[in-house]
């Protein structure tokens, strides 16, 4: 049955969003909203017999302790064991009869609405995914699934605030929304890293049970040591923060009304901005570990309620107003859990849930009455044409303000639940439980005064319609002011009928639930069950409030009351002259305490600051002019100087002979293979040279005309396929249980020096796959871009996948360079040919910087031969090379992958290759040849010179948290598609390079992990940038815009691409950023923080380029016969979605592959690191 | 002191010197008397012979010492002579496309490269200082004239010039090293100075000696700093010439050089380690950044030969036998790559005769794609790119230097070939990225099957030729330790 | 009390010559025939250096290379003198600053 509640909506997200054209709009509504209807009756029984079957006679036996089912596995690696559970105990009981029932009656209304919208299909869609993703969070049984969820609404949120994507004013918030979402969820994902090392378990259960154990230890956080417990709680809570828009974090919240209202009262008002209060009593075992984190939690509560109530006042936006009072709602909920008082919260959030629902939806009723004017300045007297609108805004009033007798069990549903906080708040005490309880008194105050002034302004009085209009944000939709009064009506049923049942909801839910969430502690433990917290005292505490405490937020009720009927009602002049005579105020909180334009000089400018700065100056400046081409010219000095000395006199020339024999004189003191016919030895070869022979067929096929050049194509389309399916059945027939090197080959050639090897580990099969993966899309997205030498083209790119893979099956170090090395000829020709206007400059900068690095490797790799007397890499993985001769290795070594990698700074080259080659090329750039890098760090340095690994460690992590957040700053200024995903691959790759140096299991599968996706992530990007790219020929951003219209599949994969890159949890993206950062915390704190932080810049360019492309209006006449995505097109894009989304939610292949191989390394490193600090612990004794 | 040939079949190890002399002699007398149209048929008959004899030293090559020990035929000889007389018969074959205009359609020329060629294998089997000087001088003498035999062409004349005087001052040179060395060992016979050496070491003199001694051969293989001839020799001779020049010389110079070093004076290899090593070193960093200010092909090519004898010496310094072995097999691509290089550039023609300048290749790989893939490939061998043959050549020479723990020396071999691929990327780019400018008259025949066996083998040496050249080359250095 | 003309001295007069001949070849701006005949003292300073050393040693390989490089000295300037005359015929001059049409 949970399965059918969590899932259903996602079927009808699936449906509604894949087939909605093909449905028909209808259908859709029905579809999606009956399916929802179907999950809230579901809730209901599933919660009912928690809440009111068995008595305390039979406690605990009533029903069962949270029960769970699993789905499936999720992410292995090492200790960490994540499988997909739904968990189900009362708190998840709670939630989902508060998601599912406001969330089918937002479904019904949204029916009515949206009648008009020409997209509604989507809009359900999106309704429906964000309630399947709220469902994962409620029901999450780890930290990961919570966080998937956690995510999961955030997009949803994203996606339903930008619904109207042709309002710049809508994309703004939803950026924004998703960007401060990313800064709560930078800490939240730190807390989980923290959590995990603490208490050894990613699961709830198993972490709870180790709390007690964890007690009083300190960690080192950012070489500070702290109470473990408090860092962990205080960076959870900052997810929370984030969230539910707690004080600092808030300022998405009231932008986030530029959606549609529906979404304003199911995301905004009911579920997700609950988020955090649900996760901080999920984790309240945590919390209460933790005064410092609970009191801290205490006061950003009480702070939120007063200020968003402050700001509440003078709004004068209907849905502004009830924005900030949902915030202020929120810090009361964070007293209550900072009080201890989990279940007062939860409480609270549940019958919130009703009310401000209840209101929200009543206001988009007033709004849809008054053709989407939404300035109440300009409403008035609406009473008499929507009374029962009115009505049920009243009793939402009624309800948000606390109405009722204190001492009896009258009132709305509000007042219960807020009089137990405000109760709960006396009962801490303090100074900090003294601030919180007149910080929300006032706010109870404040927040009676509001509401009814919205009231006031909105039904009574005279209509204002003819009133000027101040709020410029909306008048496209303040069409017709003059009629919009007159033209007012009630709304339809299928509005009404929602509004109804939370209206029973807002005046019930109080009064019947008053005693098992606050009022009776024996109800309460049983009723809870064990899922959060019971703190008998607090609760008691609350309980023995003197009168004056209990009566005192009626009190500030009815005084906020009085005041607002007096200055609207009975002296409607007043609110004027007190903002004329107070200007200042009345400005400070009109702008919201200014914390935008705050963050926009804190935050945003100096980012884009610093990202320009160190694009043009560090990068271009620096790096490009002076010291790379600095270099060229001190080359061509040297050159000039040199061409000098040859005179051509034939007595300088006899000079320079004299010169030389003076010089000396005081200088004076590799068989072949016969038995490779077995599939076991033979299909390493042959996945390897498959496509060379592929190159040699082509050689032979000429002519120019269309035929002939499609049967080259099919040709080269086919070789890359039965490759793809050769690595497939290597992968097949691969031994995962086996660390070790499989289907090997091993020949002696020439000499003993050099032989044929060739073998896989679990490392790098996936490797070989990725690569063969990547070619047909490739031959694919070069169908019809390119049309000049076709023939030449597919050879060399047949050519270069054999190099590629060859790198990967290669186990002998000599070969490894020949296959390593020769991957630059074909891409330097790929990039000269093929590619865009500055070409030539571009493939001599690839050449240039790959192969001086390079070079230095073979250095290292004669050196190593020298040493060990063997190129086989098998042989040398065991070999001890001396610690010294480790560091001189390690830095050649370093020294050429770092710039294949390419690390920070050594990526110069990569943005303009990346530009200049055609899409193909920047595919296999990006997705392999990048890898490369990664590849020989994982393959050499680690295991071959652990010393030297451990000793550079720390510098490859500053360059590594340098590349995610300097070049992340610097995609965000560019203005050119490819160089912008160009940029994020180095910033990616920085995930690598951290994990694989984390030297433990967990970062080091991630880093692989992180190179298989981001090879499939950046592929499907430069593949989609190549289908614009294509049409419009031009890739600078500002030339696009609202392609969504013309292209909605386009703009569909396009957006599962960018939300991979931003390593959203559900895609593979997330996996490896997720496994590389919780294995970092594990060694560096500082890395893991820095890197985290990263993670909140590539959201920012990654959303902002997605919306400068894909949403706004279509303006541009060019874009306006745009075609979206052919047959061919389509064939390339969505199996990479598929791949994108089933890694991410199902990596287990690519773990379990890496798992033996990457344990075996994990420990011959740790081995190897800890030898020499063994040894000397040992003499120490 | 009685003579060591006692009948005609103890002669067998000097057959092939014997057979290219008389082969030399006969055309010469041949040469005189036919009609000059025919003088062509020469050529062909030289290129036959030399292949022959190449052919025999190769697969049939005796071995011995003869002339009481100042001939000596072993593994090394006969390698580093199937290797002369193959270079020299290539280089003949680039001259018969085009003879007339190129001034090499005397039935002299060939003779007088047959000559040539015998003075080097003579240099190559050198196994006294008398040997020695005579095979250089007959070889030298012969090539001053070959530099100058357009003799109507003032660039060519100058060339000549400028070879023989410096020529000769190194041949001055090296009969100043030599007579110190027979002064201070008391003997001009190889084996008998090793001897000499390893009992009595080192002296002033005889370091001296060492030292003038491997000045003149250094010239040889214009190792700087005694390369100055060569970029101007190399402009201004006939391209046919200048392939000569390129390939069969140096490889015979070479040998003479490993020779001397790595077994004659192989006890005091501390001493010429330091001046090989300065010398590779010079060579290779000066002829990376001169190539670059390059506009003539020619005069890049000889830069690029500087630098290839840079790379080689590396191997050499090594002074190990992995060394020779390297620089045995750098030697044999070497001449692969340069063959092929200068039937490319041969084979492009245009109504002003033959290209000059690196700009004159814009756009081949349009008009001629065959041409232009075959040089390209010989471009990126020369940088090194694995998995062509040129990559395999620098290779063993850095595993030996590497081996010899003569680090610096080759992180600077290194930094330089990375140098160098500017100059060679450069005919790349412009012979593929850029649009073409001329057009180019048809292929002759020879030279498009010349390039093709040289871009063959270039491509496919890991596979093909690699190893069996890698065993061969093993055994002839070994015939020297 | 004579001065007794040992090995040494003779060295000496060979080193001299040795070094006027190289000397003779890049301090000389004038004509290509000096430089031809520099070349020619060089050579001579290697046979006395032959001979004297040959005598000290009590060895005949000494001459017989003298004997040798004298021939081919002869060869040498033949052809020498031969290539200047065609690259008189060319240029018409013989100056060593005017045979500098290749460099760089």
């Amino acid at each position: 049955m949970i399965q059918a509640i969590v899932f259903l909506p996602l079927i009808g997200a699936l449906i509604a969003g894949l087939f909605g054209r093909q449905i028909g709009h209808r259908n859709s509504e029905y579809i999606t909203t009956g399916l929802l209807i179907i999950g809230a009756v579901l809730s209901w029984i599933v919660f009912l017999p928690m809440a009111f079957g068995g008595g305390e006679a039979v406690e605990g036996a009533a029903h069962a302790e949270a029960f769970k089912v699993e789905v499936m596995r999720w992410i292995q690696v090492g200790d960490m064991d994540l499988r997909w559970v739904l968990r189900v105990d009362t708190l998840t009981a709670i939630m989902l009869v508060v998601v599912n029932t406001v969330s089918s009656l937002v479904h019904v209304y949204s029916i009515g609405y949206m009648n008009d919208d020409p997209h509604r299909s989507r809009f359900f869609a999106y309704l429906s995914l964000f309630t399947f993703a709220m469902l994962m969070l409620v029901t999450a049984d780890n930290f990961l699934q919570m966080f998937f969820g956690w995510e999961g609404v955030g997009l949803a949120s994203y996606l339903l605030i930008g619904f109207w994507y042709t309002k710049p004013s809508a994309n703004a918030a939803a950026m924004k929304a998703f960007i401060v979402n990313r800064v709560g969820d930078f800490g939240f994902a730190l807390g989980i890293f923290g959590a995990f090392m603490v208490l050894g378990h990613i699961d709830f259960d198993g972490a709870f049970h180790a709390v007690e154990g964890a007690k009083d230890t300190s960690i080192n956080f950012l070489s500070w040591n702290f109470d473990a417990m408090t860092v962990v709680c205080l960076l959870l809570f900052m997810g929370a923060m984030g969230k539910s828009a707690q004080f600092l974090l808030h300022t998405w919240l009231p932008d986030a009304m530029e959606g549609p209202t529906p979404v304003s009262a199911l995301i905004h008002a009911a579920t997700m901005v609950t988020a955090g209060v649900f996760m901080v009593a999920r984790l309240s075992p945590l919390f209460e570990a933790s005064p410092t984190a609970m009191t801290f939690v205490l006061i950003i509560g009480a702070i939120t309620a007063f200020f968003a109530a402050t700001v509440g006042l003078v709004q004068n936006d209907i849905k502004r107003v009830i924005a900030y009072s949902t915030c202020s709602q929120l810090g009361y909920m964070f007293v209550a859990l900072g009080a201890g008082a989990y279940s007062a919260g939860i409480f609270h959030l549940f019958t919130h849930a009703f009310f401000k629902a209840l209101l929200f939806l009543g206001a988009g009723s007033v709004i849809h009455a008054m053709h989407h004017e939404q300035d109440m300045r300009n409403m008035g007297g609406l009473r008499h044409k929507i009374p029962v609108t009115y009505a049920m805004m009243l009793i939402g009033t009624l309800a948000l303000t606390g109405v009722g007798i204190p001492g009896t069990s009258l009132g709305f549903a509000g007042f219960f639940s807020k009089d137990s906080i405000i109760e709960a708040s006396y009962a801490v005490g303090g100074n900090a439980g003294a601030f919180a309880f007149w910080m929300l008194v006032i706010a109870a105050l404040f927040t009676s005064f509001y509401s009814w002034r919205l009231i006031f302004m909105t039904f009574h009085g005279k209509p204002r319609h003819d009133a000027p209009s101040q709020d410029h944000a909306h008048d496209e939709h303040g069409h017709d002011h003059g009629s919009a009064y007159d033209n007012a009506h009630e709304s339809p049923n299928v509005m009404l009928v929602p509004l109804y049942f939370l209206a029973a909801g807002a005046v019930l839910s109080g009064v019947v639930f008053y005693g098992i969430f606050f009022h009776d502690i024996g109800h309460i433990e049983h009723f809870f069950n064990g899922s959060i917290v019971v703190d008998h005292e607090i609760l008691e505490g609350a309980h023995a409030a003197p009168l004056w405490a209990k009566w005192s937020a009626s009190l500030a009720m009815v005084f906020g009351f009085i005041i607002a009927w007096y200055m609207y009602i009975r002296d409607p002049s007043t609110p004027k002259r007190l903002a004329d005579t107070n200007p200042g105020l009345y400005q400070f909180l009109l702008n919201k305490w200014y914390f935008d334009e705050l963050y926009d000089r804190i935050f945003v400018r100096p980012a884009l600051w610093i990202g320009r700065f160190l694009w043009q100056r560090f990068d271009d400046q620096l790096i490009d002019q002076t010291v790379t081409e600095g270099l060229g010219r001190r080359v061509q000095n040297v050159t000039a100087w040199v061409v000098r000395l040859q005179s051509g006199y034939l007595y300088h020339y006899a000079f320079a002979m004299l010169i030389g024999v003076a010089g000396s004189i005081d200088l004076g003191h590799c068989g072949r293979g016969t038995d490779l016919m077995t599939f076991e030895n033979s299909i390493l070869t042959l996945t390897t040279f498959l496509p060379l022979l592929g190159a040699f067929i082509l050689l032979f096929m000429t002519g120019k005309d269309e035929s002939a050049l499609n049967r080259i194509r099919w040709v080269a389309l086919v070789t890359t396929l039965v490759t793809l399916l050769l690595s497939l059945m290597v992968w097949a027939q691969f031994d995962a249980s086996n660390p070790g090197f499989q289907f090997v080959v091993n020949k002696p050639w020439i000499g003993e020096s050099i032989g044929y090897r060739v073998g896989v580990d679990g490392i790098s099969v996936l490797f070989v796959v990725l690569s063969a993966l990547l070619m047909p899309f490739c031959v694919l997205a070069s169908w019809e871009s390119v049309q000049v030498r076709v023939r030449e083209y597919m050879i060399v790119f047949l050519i270069l996948e054999t190099l590629m893979i060859g790198v990967f099956t290669t186990l002998d170090l000599a070969m490894f360079y020949v296959f390593f090395e020769g991957t630059l000829l074909p891409m330097f020709l790929i990039i000269g040919i093929w590619g865009g206007k500055r070409r030539i400059q571009a493939s001599y900068k690839f050449f240039f910087y790959t192969f001086t690095g390079s070079v230095l490797m073979l250095l290292a790799i004669m050196g190593m031969y020298w040493n060990a007397g063997t190129t086989d890499i098998s042989k040398l993985l065991t070999h001890d090379f001396p610690v010294g001769m480790q560091t001189w290795l390690w830095l050649a070594f370093f020294a050429s992958l770092a710039v294949k990698m390419p690390m920070w700074p050594f990526h110069r080259w990569l943005p303009e290759a990346h530009v200049e080659a055609p899409t193909a090329g920047s595919v296999i750039l990006a997705a392999i040849l990048l890898k490369l890098g990664g590849y020989g760090f994982l393959r050499f340095s680690l295991p071959m010179f652990p010393d030297a690994s451990l000793y550079f460690a720390n510098f490859v992590f500053v360059l590594s948290v340098a590349a995610i957040i300097v070049t992340s700053l610097v995609a965000l200024v560019q203005t050119d598609m490819k160089k912008l995903i160009a940029y994020s691959s180095v910033a990616h790759m920085g995930f690598v390079t951290m994990g694989i140096f984390a030297g433990n299991a967990l970062g080091v599968q991630g880093a692989v992990f992180q190179m298989i996706s981001h090879g499939i992530v950046s592929g499907a990007l430069f593949l989609s940038v190549g289908v614009i790219y294509d049409r419009m020929h031009t890739r600078d951003i500002v030339a696009y815009g609202g392609l969504v219209e013309r292209m909605p599949r386009y703009a569909f994969a396009f957006m599962v691409f960018t939300m991979a890159n931003v390593g959203l949890p559900g895609t593979s993206g997330f996996v490896g950023e997720f496994l590389t950062m919780i294995g970092i915390f594990q060694v560096n704190t500082w890395v893991a923080f820095g890197a985290a932080f990263g993670v909140i810049f590539s959201a920012c360019y990654a959303l902002w380029l997605y919306r400068r492309i894909i949403f706004g209006a279509l303006t541009k006449e060019s874009l306006k016969s745009i075609l979206d995505l052919n047959m061919r097109e389509k064939f390339t894009l969505y199996p990479l979605i598929a791949l994108i989304i089933f890694f991410g939610f199902y990596p287990a292949p690519i773990l379990d592959a890496t798992a033996a191989s990457v344990n075996a390394l994990v420990s011959h490193y740790s081995a190897a690191v800890d030898a020499p600090a063994a040894i000397a612990a040992a003499v120490a004794h | 002191m009685g003579s060591d040939v006692t009948s005609f079949a103890s002669l067998a190890p000097i057959f092939p010197e014997m057979a290219i002399a008389i082969g030399a002699v006969v055309l010469l007398l041949v040469g005189v008397v036919i009609n000059k149209e025919r003088s062509i048929g020469i050529s062909y008959a030289a290129i036959v012979l030399l292949l022959v004899v190449a052919a025999l030293t190769m697969f049939q090559g005796q071995d011995g010492i003869l002339f009481n020990g100042t001939f000596i035929a072993d593994g090394f000889s006969r390698y580093m002579k199937a290797l002369v007389l193959g270079g020299s018969a290539f280089a003949l074959m680039l001259a018969l496309p085009n003879a007339v205009e190129q001034g090499v359609h005397k039935f002299e020329y060939a003779v007088l490269v047959l000559l040539a060629t015998l003075g080097m294998m003579m240099m190559v089997s050198a196994n006294d200082l008398m040997t020695l000087y005579v095979g250089l001088e007959l070889q030298s003498l012969a090539l001053y004239v070959v530099a100058a035999i357009k003799r109507d062409d003032s660039r060519a004349t100058e060339a000549g010039l400028k070879y023989f005087v410096l020529g000769a001052l190194s041949s001055g040179m090296l009969l100043y090293g030599a007579s110190m060395v027979y002064g201070f060992t008391g003997t001009t016979n190889l084996p008998a100075i090793l001897a000499q050496i390893t009992a009595e070491g080192r002296s002033i003199g005889l370091i001296f000696g060492l030292v003038f001694l491997l000045a003149g051969v250094a010239f040889k293989i214009s190792a700087v700093p005694f390369h100055m001839w060569t970029p101007d020799v190399y402009e201004g001779a006939p391209t046919p010439v200048t392939a000569l020049f390129a390939t069969a010389p140096k490889v015979a110079a070479m040998a003479l050089m490993v020779r001397l070093v790595s077994n004659t004076f192989a006890p005091i290899a501390h001493d010429w380690q330091q001046i090989l090593i300065f010398l590779s070193i010079a060579s290779m960093v000066l002829a990376a950044f001169a190539a670059i200010g390059q506009k003539s092909i020619k005069r890049l090519i000889a830069y690029s030969s500087i630098g290839h004898v840079g790379f080689a010496l590396v191997g050499l310094s090594a002074a190990n036998q992995g060394g020779v072995e390297g620089v045995a097999i750098y030697m044999a691509i070497y001449v692969t790559m340069t063959i092929g290089m200068f039937a490319c550039l041969l084979s492009l023609r245009t109504e002003n005769g033959e290209i000059e300048n690196i700009e004159d290749f814009a756009g081949v790989a349009q008009t001629r794609p065959y041409v232009a893939a075959i040089m390209a490939v010989v471009m990126f061998s020369l940088i090194g790119m694995p998995p062509l043959a040129g990559f395999f050549a620098k290779w063993h020479v850095f595993l030996a230097a590497i081996d010899a723990q003569l680090y610096l020396l080759a992180v600077i071999g290194v930094l330089a070939s990375a140098v160098s691929a500017f100059y060679y990327l450069r005919i790349v780019k412009l012979m593929y990225f850029d649009e073409p400018r001329q057009t180019f008259a048809a292929v002759p025949n020879e030279l498009g099957i010349i390039m093709g066996i040289s871009g063959f083998l270039l491509v496919t040496y890991y596979f093909t030729v690699g190893g069996a050249l890698a065993g061969v080359a093993h055994m002839a250095a070994g015939s020297l330790f | 009390m004579g001065l007794e003309i040992g090995l040494g001295h003779y060295l000496t007069v060979a080193a001299i010559l040795f070094t006027l001949g190289v000397f003779g070849i890049f301090l000389n701006r004038k004509n290509v025939i000096i430089i031809l005949m520099s070349v020619e003292l060089i050579l001579l300073a290697v046979n006395l250096n032959f001979v004297a050393f040959s005598a000290a040693l009590n060895d005949l390989q000494g001459q017989v290379f003298a004997l040798l490089i004298l021939t081919v000295a002869a060869a040498e300037a033949a052809i020498g003198l031969a290539i200047l005359v065609i690259f008189y015929r060319n240029r018409g001059s013989i100056a060593v600053d005017d045979v500098n049409m290749m460099k760089g």
